[in-house]
Protein backbone atom coordinates (compact mmCIF):
# COMPACT_ATOMS: atom_id res chain seq x y z
CA UNK A 1 0.00 0.00 0.00
CA UNK A 2 1.29 3.46 -0.76
CA UNK A 3 0.34 7.34 -0.25
CA UNK A 4 1.82 10.34 -0.95
CA UNK A 5 3.38 11.48 2.17
CA UNK A 6 4.71 8.07 2.94
CA UNK A 7 4.13 4.35 3.05
CA UNK A 8 1.37 2.52 4.78
CA UNK A 9 2.70 -0.19 6.45
CA UNK A 10 -0.36 -1.46 8.15
CA UNK A 11 -4.06 -1.17 7.88
CA UNK A 12 -6.36 -2.55 10.27
CA UNK A 13 -10.29 -1.57 9.15
CA UNK A 14 -12.09 -3.12 11.32
CA UNK A 15 -10.05 -0.86 14.54
CA UNK A 16 -9.56 1.49 12.26
CA UNK A 17 -5.90 1.70 12.44
CA UNK A 18 -3.14 2.84 10.37
CA UNK A 19 0.77 2.41 10.87
CA UNK A 20 2.61 5.16 8.26
CA UNK A 21 6.27 5.68 7.40
CA UNK A 22 6.90 8.77 6.41
CA UNK A 23 10.15 11.57 6.20
CA UNK A 24 8.18 14.09 6.81
CA UNK A 25 6.76 15.46 10.10
CA UNK A 26 3.60 15.28 11.11
CA UNK A 27 2.55 16.73 14.51
CA UNK A 28 -0.13 14.18 16.69
CA UNK A 29 -3.65 15.60 15.81
CA UNK A 30 -2.78 16.69 12.35
CA UNK A 31 -4.92 15.34 9.50
CA UNK A 32 -4.20 14.51 6.46
CA UNK A 33 -4.99 12.07 3.87
CA UNK A 34 -3.42 8.66 2.40
CA UNK A 35 -4.03 6.77 -0.76
CA UNK A 36 -4.04 2.64 -0.54
CA UNK A 37 -4.85 -0.02 -2.27
CA UNK A 38 -7.70 -2.09 -0.97
CA UNK A 39 -7.68 -4.96 -1.46
CA UNK A 40 -3.47 -4.88 -1.24
CA UNK A 41 -2.37 -5.91 -4.82
CA UNK A 42 -4.97 -4.88 -6.34
CA UNK A 43 -5.49 -1.99 -8.79
CA UNK A 44 -8.60 -0.09 -6.33
CA UNK A 45 -7.25 2.73 -4.96
CA UNK A 46 -8.82 4.45 -2.04
CA UNK A 47 -8.21 7.92 -0.32
CA UNK A 48 -8.35 7.58 3.61
CA UNK A 49 -8.57 10.34 5.69
CA UNK A 50 -6.26 9.68 9.13
CA UNK A 51 -5.24 11.92 12.66
CA UNK A 52 -1.95 11.29 13.20
CA UNK A 53 -2.22 10.28 17.26
CA UNK A 54 1.48 8.98 17.57
CA UNK A 55 4.57 9.38 16.23
CA UNK A 56 8.24 7.60 16.64
CA UNK A 57 11.23 8.43 15.35
CA UNK A 58 13.20 6.12 13.15
CA UNK A 59 16.88 6.50 12.30
CA UNK A 60 17.67 8.75 8.88
CA UNK A 61 15.10 11.42 9.79
CA UNK A 62 12.51 8.59 9.18
CA UNK A 63 9.17 8.61 11.67
CA UNK A 64 7.28 6.19 12.30
CA UNK A 65 3.16 7.36 13.21
CA UNK A 66 0.12 5.89 14.54
CA UNK A 67 -3.24 6.96 12.83
CA UNK A 68 -6.76 6.58 13.55
CA UNK A 69 -8.46 5.82 10.02
CA UNK A 70 -10.73 9.60 10.72
CA UNK A 71 -13.93 7.87 8.96
CA UNK A 72 -16.48 4.56 9.08
CA UNK A 73 -14.03 2.90 6.96
CA UNK A 74 -16.26 -0.05 6.37
CA UNK A 75 -19.65 2.40 5.40
CA UNK A 76 -17.21 4.12 2.42
CA UNK A 77 -15.42 1.32 0.84
CA UNK A 78 -16.24 -1.84 -1.15
CA UNK A 79 -14.20 -3.67 1.10
CA UNK A 80 -15.93 -5.35 3.38
CA UNK A 81 -14.16 -8.81 2.79
CA UNK A 82 -16.32 -11.68 2.27
CA UNK A 83 -17.21 -11.77 5.69
CA UNK A 84 -20.64 -10.17 6.38
CA UNK A 85 -19.98 -10.10 10.18
CA UNK A 86 -17.96 -7.80 9.09
CA UNK A 87 -20.30 -5.22 9.01
CA UNK A 88 -21.89 -5.83 12.21
CA UNK A 89 -20.37 -3.92 14.68
CA UNK A 90 -16.84 -2.63 15.68
CA UNK A 91 -14.80 -5.89 15.80
CA UNK A 92 -11.86 -5.98 18.19
CA UNK A 93 -8.57 -8.16 18.24
CA UNK A 94 -8.59 -10.99 21.37
CA UNK A 95 -7.11 -14.56 21.96
CA UNK A 96 -9.58 -16.22 23.28
CA UNK A 97 -9.90 -20.26 23.45
CA UNK A 98 -12.10 -21.84 21.98
CA UNK A 99 -13.18 -25.05 22.10
CA UNK A 100 -16.43 -27.09 20.71
CA UNK A 101 -16.41 -31.04 19.35
CA UNK A 102 -16.99 -29.92 15.86
CA UNK A 103 -13.77 -28.06 15.52
CA UNK A 104 -11.09 -29.52 13.73
CA UNK A 105 -8.86 -30.79 17.13
CA UNK A 106 -11.87 -29.23 18.96
CA UNK A 107 -10.18 -26.40 19.60
CA UNK A 108 -9.46 -22.93 18.46
CA UNK A 109 -8.64 -19.50 19.06
CA UNK A 110 -11.07 -16.39 18.70
CA UNK A 111 -8.59 -13.85 16.99
CA UNK A 112 -11.84 -11.17 16.93
CA UNK A 113 -15.21 -10.78 18.21
CA UNK A 114 -17.90 -8.07 17.47
CA UNK A 115 -21.62 -8.59 18.54
CA UNK A 116 -22.68 -10.63 15.67
CA UNK A 117 -20.12 -13.23 15.03
CA UNK A 118 -16.31 -13.48 15.71
CA UNK A 119 -13.42 -15.12 13.95
CA UNK A 120 -11.50 -18.24 14.58
CA UNK A 121 -8.07 -19.45 14.10
CA UNK A 122 -8.38 -23.36 13.25
CA UNK A 123 -6.09 -26.07 13.16
CA UNK A 124 -7.59 -27.27 9.94
CA UNK A 125 -10.94 -26.73 7.45
CA UNK A 126 -14.33 -26.79 9.05
CA UNK A 127 -17.45 -26.93 6.44
CA UNK A 128 -19.46 -23.53 5.67
CA UNK A 129 -22.93 -23.42 7.06
CA UNK A 130 -22.19 -26.08 10.13
CA UNK A 131 -23.88 -24.93 13.09
CA UNK A 132 -22.47 -25.69 16.73
CA UNK A 133 -22.24 -24.87 20.34
CA UNK A 134 -18.63 -22.79 20.46
CA UNK A 135 -17.89 -22.56 24.06
CA UNK A 136 -15.28 -19.63 25.12
CA UNK A 137 -13.30 -19.69 28.23
CA UNK A 138 -12.94 -16.30 29.27
CA UNK A 139 -10.28 -14.38 31.29
CA UNK A 140 -10.99 -11.66 33.53
CA UNK A 141 -14.86 -11.19 32.18
CA UNK A 142 -17.98 -12.13 34.53
CA UNK A 143 -18.75 -15.55 33.25
CA UNK A 144 -16.00 -18.45 33.40
CA UNK A 145 -17.13 -19.90 30.23
CA UNK A 146 -19.71 -19.05 27.40
CA UNK A 147 -21.72 -21.28 25.48
CA UNK A 148 -22.67 -19.65 22.12
CA UNK A 149 -24.66 -21.39 19.21
CA UNK A 150 -23.51 -20.23 16.03
CA UNK A 151 -23.52 -20.88 12.35
CA UNK A 152 -19.97 -20.65 10.11
CA UNK A 153 -20.34 -17.48 7.31
CA UNK A 154 -16.93 -18.45 5.59
CA UNK A 155 -14.39 -21.09 6.05
CA UNK A 156 -10.95 -20.92 4.54
CA UNK A 157 -7.83 -23.20 5.19
CA UNK A 158 -7.27 -22.76 8.41
CA UNK A 159 -9.80 -20.15 9.99
CA UNK A 160 -13.51 -19.85 10.00
CA UNK A 161 -15.98 -16.86 10.59
CA UNK A 162 -18.96 -17.70 12.63
CA UNK A 163 -21.97 -16.02 13.40
CA UNK A 164 -23.42 -15.63 16.54
CA UNK A 165 -26.63 -17.27 17.06
CA UNK A 166 -27.99 -16.46 20.30
CA UNK A 167 -30.74 -18.42 21.64
CA UNK A 168 -32.92 -16.21 24.04
CA UNK A 169 -32.41 -12.71 25.39
CA UNK A 170 -30.26 -13.66 28.40
CA UNK A 171 -27.51 -15.41 25.69
CA UNK A 172 -28.19 -12.24 23.44
CA UNK A 173 -26.69 -9.96 26.48
CA UNK A 174 -24.08 -11.78 27.41
CA UNK A 175 -22.53 -11.51 23.89
CA UNK A 176 -23.15 -7.71 23.88
CA UNK A 177 -21.37 -7.53 27.53
CA UNK A 178 -18.49 -9.87 26.45
CA UNK A 179 -18.11 -7.30 23.11
CA UNK A 180 -17.82 -4.26 25.48
CA UNK A 181 -15.84 -6.09 27.84
CA UNK A 182 -13.02 -6.78 24.95
CA UNK A 183 -14.12 -3.05 23.54
CA UNK A 184 -13.03 -1.54 26.71
CA UNK A 185 -10.05 -3.24 26.97
CA UNK A 186 -8.46 -2.52 23.69
CA UNK A 187 -9.28 0.84 23.95
CA UNK A 188 -7.79 0.93 27.34
CA UNK A 189 -3.82 2.58 28.48
CA UNK A 190 -2.83 -1.57 27.69
CA UNK A 191 -3.97 -1.80 24.33
CA UNK A 192 -1.92 1.13 23.78
CA UNK A 193 1.03 0.39 25.72
CA UNK A 194 0.64 -3.41 23.47
CA UNK A 195 0.08 -1.38 20.18
CA UNK A 196 2.91 0.54 20.64
CA UNK A 197 5.18 -2.42 21.54
CA UNK A 198 3.81 -4.25 17.88
CA UNK A 199 4.61 -1.50 16.39
CA UNK A 200 7.90 -1.37 17.07
CA UNK A 201 8.06 -5.07 16.85
CA UNK A 202 11.65 -5.72 14.88
CA UNK A 203 11.59 -7.45 11.43
CA UNK A 204 11.20 -11.32 11.65
CA UNK A 205 15.29 -12.07 11.66
CA UNK A 206 17.95 -11.68 14.13
CA UNK A 207 17.78 -9.27 16.93
CA UNK A 208 21.03 -6.90 17.20
CA UNK A 209 21.64 -6.54 21.26
CA UNK A 210 21.08 -3.73 22.83
CA UNK A 211 23.44 -0.87 23.27
CA UNK A 212 23.51 0.32 26.75
CA UNK A 213 22.80 3.35 26.89
CA UNK A 214 21.84 5.94 29.68
CA UNK A 215 18.78 8.75 29.56
CA UNK A 216 18.03 10.57 32.53
CA UNK A 217 15.06 10.37 34.49
CA UNK A 218 12.23 13.02 33.73
CA UNK A 219 10.53 13.01 37.22
CA UNK A 220 11.46 16.88 38.10
CA UNK A 221 7.97 17.72 39.32
CA UNK A 222 8.14 14.62 41.58
CA UNK A 223 6.12 15.19 44.81
CA UNK A 224 9.22 14.34 47.49
CA UNK A 225 7.46 12.12 50.17
CA UNK A 226 7.87 13.32 53.23
CA UNK A 227 7.84 10.26 54.94
CA UNK A 228 8.68 6.90 53.45
CA UNK A 229 7.62 3.67 55.25
CA UNK A 230 9.15 0.18 54.60
CA UNK A 231 7.80 -2.78 55.99
CA UNK A 232 10.09 -4.61 58.09
CA UNK A 233 7.95 -7.57 59.65
CA UNK A 234 11.06 -9.05 61.89
CA UNK A 235 12.06 -9.41 65.32
CA UNK A 236 14.59 -6.58 66.66
CA UNK A 237 18.10 -8.58 67.99
CA UNK A 238 19.67 -6.13 69.37
CA UNK A 239 22.14 -3.18 68.66
CA UNK A 240 25.79 -2.30 68.85
CA UNK A 241 27.37 0.78 67.62
CA UNK A 242 31.03 1.37 66.01
CA UNK A 243 32.60 4.23 68.45
CA UNK A 244 35.09 4.89 66.34
CA UNK A 245 32.68 5.10 63.19
CA UNK A 246 29.65 6.39 64.48
CA UNK A 247 27.69 3.50 62.93
CA UNK A 248 24.82 2.15 64.54
CA UNK A 249 24.04 -1.81 63.41
CA UNK A 250 20.55 -2.85 64.45
CA UNK A 251 20.55 -6.51 63.82
CA UNK A 252 16.62 -8.07 62.87
CA UNK A 253 15.60 -11.76 62.91
CA UNK A 254 13.04 -12.16 60.09
CA UNK A 255 10.41 -14.90 60.65
CA UNK A 256 12.93 -17.98 59.27
CA UNK A 257 14.92 -16.55 61.48
CA UNK A 258 17.67 -15.31 59.80
CA UNK A 259 19.34 -12.31 60.57
CA UNK A 260 19.81 -9.29 59.30
CA UNK A 261 22.34 -6.20 60.18
CA UNK A 262 21.21 -2.99 58.81
CA UNK A 263 24.04 -0.43 58.85
CA UNK A 264 22.99 3.37 60.07
CA UNK A 265 26.13 5.17 59.78
CA UNK A 266 27.58 8.28 61.63
CA UNK A 267 24.76 7.56 63.90
CA UNK A 268 24.12 11.30 65.04
CA UNK A 269 21.66 10.54 67.54
CA UNK A 270 19.45 7.45 69.10
CA UNK A 271 16.91 6.99 71.56
CA UNK A 272 15.61 3.78 72.47
CA UNK A 273 12.29 4.28 73.31
CA UNK A 274 10.10 1.17 73.81
CA UNK A 275 12.24 -1.77 72.63
CA UNK A 276 11.97 -3.61 76.07
CA UNK A 277 8.06 -3.30 75.88
CA UNK A 278 7.78 -4.85 72.36
CA UNK A 279 10.42 -5.94 70.09
CA UNK A 280 9.01 -6.95 66.79
CA UNK A 281 9.33 -4.03 63.86
CA UNK A 282 6.67 -3.58 61.64
CA UNK A 283 8.20 -0.85 59.67
CA UNK A 284 10.99 0.92 59.43
CA UNK A 285 10.27 4.75 58.98
CA UNK A 286 12.43 7.20 57.39
CA UNK A 287 12.23 11.02 56.66
CA UNK A 288 15.02 13.69 55.62
CA UNK A 289 15.85 14.73 59.02
CA UNK A 290 15.28 18.74 59.58
CA UNK A 291 17.96 21.13 58.73
CA UNK A 292 17.55 23.09 62.31
CA UNK A 293 19.36 19.59 63.43
CA UNK A 294 22.73 21.24 62.58
CA UNK A 295 23.88 17.76 61.01
CA UNK A 296 26.69 19.48 58.77
CA UNK A 297 26.71 19.49 54.59
CA UNK A 298 24.70 16.23 52.75
CA UNK A 299 22.13 14.20 53.46
CA UNK A 300 20.80 12.87 56.83
CA UNK A 301 17.86 11.06 57.65
CA UNK A 302 15.38 10.10 60.67
CA UNK A 303 14.93 6.88 61.21
CA UNK A 304 12.48 4.76 63.00
CA UNK A 305 12.17 1.41 63.85
CA UNK A 306 8.00 0.86 64.46
CA UNK A 307 5.75 -1.74 65.79
CA UNK A 308 2.54 -2.99 64.30
CA UNK A 309 0.43 -0.43 66.30
CA UNK A 310 2.51 2.73 65.21
CA UNK A 311 4.70 3.05 68.01
CA UNK A 312 8.27 4.34 67.64
CA UNK A 313 10.72 1.65 69.29
CA UNK A 314 13.85 3.33 68.21
CA UNK A 315 14.63 6.50 66.91
CA UNK A 316 18.06 7.81 65.60
CA UNK A 317 19.26 10.31 63.21
CA UNK A 318 22.21 9.37 60.83
CA UNK A 319 23.41 8.96 56.78
CA UNK A 320 21.30 6.99 54.86
CA UNK A 321 21.29 2.91 55.73
CA UNK A 322 23.04 0.37 53.92
CA UNK A 323 22.99 -3.51 54.39
CA UNK B 1 20.61 -8.75 38.47
CA UNK B 2 18.23 -7.63 41.57
CA UNK B 3 20.08 -4.22 41.92
CA UNK B 4 18.86 -3.62 38.33
CA UNK B 5 15.14 -5.03 38.85
CA UNK B 6 15.49 -2.80 42.00
CA UNK B 7 16.20 0.20 40.15
CA UNK B 8 13.99 -0.28 37.75
CA UNK B 9 11.25 -1.06 40.51
CA UNK B 10 11.65 2.00 41.91
CA UNK B 11 11.62 3.88 38.63
CA UNK B 12 8.71 2.91 37.50
CA UNK B 13 7.17 3.73 41.13
CA UNK B 14 8.44 6.73 40.04
CA UNK B 15 7.08 7.46 36.72
CA UNK B 16 3.85 9.23 37.83
CA UNK B 17 5.94 11.91 39.88
CA UNK B 18 5.09 10.28 43.36
CA UNK B 19 5.33 6.97 45.29
CA UNK B 20 2.16 5.41 47.12
CA UNK B 21 2.09 2.96 50.06
CA UNK B 22 0.66 0.04 48.34
CA UNK B 23 3.64 0.55 45.32
CA UNK B 24 6.17 0.45 48.39
CA UNK B 25 4.24 -2.88 50.13
CA UNK B 26 4.26 -3.96 46.68
CA UNK B 27 7.59 -3.69 46.13
CA UNK B 28 9.33 -4.90 49.22
CA UNK B 29 7.12 -7.92 48.41
CA UNK B 30 8.26 -8.12 44.78
CA UNK B 31 12.06 -7.87 46.33
CA UNK B 32 11.39 -10.46 49.31
CA UNK B 33 10.16 -13.13 46.55
CA UNK B 34 13.11 -12.45 44.56
CA UNK B 35 15.67 -13.64 47.20
CA UNK B 36 16.90 -10.08 48.35
CA UNK B 37 17.21 -10.32 51.88
CA UNK B 38 15.82 -7.77 54.39
CA UNK B 39 19.01 -5.58 55.43
CA UNK B 40 19.67 -5.33 51.41
CA UNK B 41 15.63 -4.59 50.53
CA UNK B 42 15.26 -1.60 52.96
CA UNK B 43 18.23 -0.19 52.35
CA UNK B 44 17.95 -0.33 48.53
CA UNK B 45 14.13 1.04 49.05
CA UNK B 46 15.06 3.60 51.46
CA UNK B 47 17.57 5.20 48.75
CA UNK B 48 15.09 4.66 45.61
CA UNK B 49 11.88 5.35 47.08
CA UNK B 50 12.95 8.43 49.11
CA UNK B 51 13.64 10.62 46.33
CA UNK B 52 13.41 10.41 42.07
CA UNK B 53 15.99 8.58 40.54
CA UNK B 54 18.36 10.84 38.85
CA UNK B 55 19.51 8.51 36.14
CA UNK B 56 18.66 5.16 35.36
CA UNK B 57 19.95 2.64 32.64
CA UNK B 58 17.55 1.78 30.12
CA UNK B 59 19.45 -0.67 28.40
CA UNK B 60 19.61 -3.31 31.29
CA UNK B 61 22.75 -5.60 30.67
CA UNK B 62 20.73 -8.40 30.83
CA UNK B 63 19.59 -12.20 29.19
CA UNK B 64 16.66 -12.52 27.87
CA UNK B 65 15.41 -14.47 30.60
CA UNK B 66 15.99 -11.88 33.18
CA UNK B 67 14.78 -9.03 31.18
CA UNK B 68 11.58 -11.24 31.14
CA UNK B 69 11.34 -11.66 34.45
CA UNK B 70 12.22 -8.36 35.23
CA UNK B 71 9.46 -7.46 33.21
CA UNK B 72 7.27 -9.59 34.95
CA UNK B 73 8.26 -7.82 37.95
CA UNK B 74 7.27 -4.38 36.37
CA UNK B 75 4.05 -5.37 35.18
CA UNK B 76 3.09 -6.95 38.59
CA UNK B 77 3.63 -3.43 40.46
CA UNK B 78 1.97 -1.44 37.76
CA UNK B 79 -1.28 -3.73 37.52
CA UNK B 80 -1.45 -4.54 40.86
CA UNK B 81 -3.29 -1.97 42.21
CA UNK B 82 -5.74 -2.32 39.29
CA UNK B 83 -4.78 1.37 38.46
CA UNK B 84 -2.53 1.74 36.54
CA UNK B 85 -1.11 5.31 35.33
CA UNK B 86 -0.23 6.74 31.67
CA UNK B 87 3.10 7.18 32.51
CA UNK B 88 4.07 3.97 34.14
CA UNK B 89 2.85 2.16 30.78
CA UNK B 90 4.49 4.48 28.56
CA UNK B 91 7.69 3.64 30.59
CA UNK B 92 6.46 -0.06 30.38
CA UNK B 93 5.98 0.29 26.37
CA UNK B 94 9.56 1.89 25.76
CA UNK B 95 11.17 -0.51 28.05
CA UNK B 96 9.14 -3.44 26.21
CA UNK B 97 10.30 -2.04 22.77
CA UNK B 98 14.05 -1.38 24.09
CA UNK B 99 14.22 -4.89 25.41
CA UNK B 100 12.79 -6.22 22.43
CA UNK B 101 9.59 -7.56 24.26
CA UNK B 102 6.86 -8.62 22.10
CA UNK B 103 3.13 -7.37 22.63
CA UNK B 104 1.61 -10.97 23.03
CA UNK B 105 4.64 -11.71 26.07
CA UNK B 106 3.40 -8.75 27.37
CA UNK B 107 -0.07 -9.73 27.30
CA UNK B 108 0.98 -12.94 29.04
CA UNK B 109 2.87 -11.28 32.24
CA UNK B 110 -0.19 -9.04 32.22
CA UNK B 111 -2.51 -12.13 32.47
CA UNK B 112 0.09 -13.41 35.30
CA UNK B 113 0.39 -10.53 37.26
Amino acid sequence: MFSRIGLVEALDLRNGNLTLRSRQRLAPGTRTKVRVQLPPGTGKVVTVPIVIESEQALAGGVFLYRALVDTELPAQLEFHGHDPILRQGRRINVNIRARAKELPGFQGTVTDLSRGGAQLKLAGRIKEKLRFVLNLDLEGFRLDTLAIPVEVARAGEDECGVRFLPKDGQQQKDIEDLSRFVEERATSGLEKLLNQARLAEAPRGPVAPPVPKVVSATAPQAALPSVLELPVKARLDGYSRNLSSGSLYVRLVAADETIHTLEFPSCRWMEDRETARCAEVARLRSAQADDEDNLGPGQWRRYGLLADDGEVLLELISRACKA
Amino acid sequence: MQSQVAQMLFRLAWADGQVKASEVDIIADLLEKRGVGLAQRLAWMDQGLSQPPSSISMEAVMSEHERLECMEALVKLCFADGQSQPAELSLLGDLAVRWGISANQLEMLRRKA
